[in-house]
């Protein structure tokens, strides 16, 4: 696994962020994107950084990042894979779907795979109900999923 | 005169394929030398007959469902243009049995409009309320 270091500018460059952003209303939202587009995660030197900025207390900002799943504490692999798992796809095959997928990369959810070239993400809920079932790579939307589709997908990732 | 073809571009269509299909038609539109103008637009919300690729005639639009970028080569030999007939031809779009039993009101100009283009947008009524403005208090805009 690929030990990912903050490197010691998280701070300065985490309020670089937060000073280009802290007039937009609501401001706490774009700058945990930008943070995580920025790092690909929030690193927790960013929080305090945030906090002080923004006059929260670290608290609140953390209550923040970890009530939204999309804000990760730890980098990612190459590619993200997110299959989503709610009503609609559910009843399309997506738990058929599910399995397939964690036998093709030999991983659960919320890990990536030894060769860091893709994390497995359940998704809650991508809309696109009318195309079930559905997933995500790497923010692009893939739906009517069959077994061969989802492995063509698997396949590109761990080229 | 220039052919109208419409592509979706909204995430049903996309997680479908309309984007594979778009560049099939534009590599194919420029190989052919076709004066044809490729249009993203909305859906009309026929998810599962997405992509469905809409040509514009003079007898009103005609549509072509669950197109697929192999397609396209036969859906242009097939005089696609001009509304030809293909397998894939679903006939008029308006007169769709899903279409033409509704009333649109929040998505009425949705997939009809070309988003991009302001004067499709005044063609459907766009910027009328602003007009309304006694004249030095319109947008600069609506001034030009």
């Amino acid at each position: 696994m690929n030990l990912h270091f903050a490197s010691p500018d998280v701070g300065a460059r985490t309020l670089e962020i937060v000073n280009e952003m802290k007039a937009l209303e609501g401001p706490l939202l774009p700058i945990l994107h930008e943070v995580q587009a920025e790092f690909g995660y929030i690193p927790q030197e960013a929080l305090p950084v945030i906090a002080r900025a923004l006059n929260l207390s670290r608290a609140e900002v953390h209550g923040v990042v970890t009530f939204y799943h999309d804000y990760r504490d730890h980098p990612t692999g190459r590619h993200v894979l997110k299959l989503c798992r709610a009503e609609a796809c559910q009843s399309m095959g997506g738990m058929a779907l599910e399995d397939k997928v964690k036998k093709l990369l030999g991983i659960d959810f919320h890990q990536t795979t030894l060769d860091g070239a893709v994390t497995l993400e359940p998704v809650y809920c991508l809309g696109l109900c009318s195309t079930a079932p559905a997933a995500m790579l790497d923010g692009e939307v893939h739906g009517r999923l069959d077994d061969t589709a989802i492995a063509e997908l698997v396949a590109g990732v761990r080229l | 005169m220039t052919v109208k073809i419409y592509i979706p571009r909204d995430a049903a269509s996309l997680a479908v394929g309309a984007e594979k299909v778009a560049k099939a038609f534009h590599a194919e539109i420029a190989s052919r030398g076709l004066d044809v103008q490729v249009i993203r637009n909305g859906s009309r919300g026929l998810l599962w007959l997405e992509p469905m690729v809409e040509v514009e005639t003079a007898e009103g639009r005609v549509a072509y469902g669950l197109v697929k970028p192999s397609d396209v080569a036969s859906l242009l030999d097939a005089g696609l243009t001009s509304g030809g007939a293909h397998p894939l031809c679903l006939g008029k779009t308006e007169e769709l049995p899903f279409l033409k039993s509704q009333t649109r009101l929040t998505f009425a100009r949705c997939g009809i409009i070309d988003p991009l283009s302001l004067e499709d947008y005044k063609a459907h009524g766009g910027l009328k309320g602003l007009k309304k403005l006694p004249p030095w208090r319109r947008p600069r805009l609506l001034r030009r």
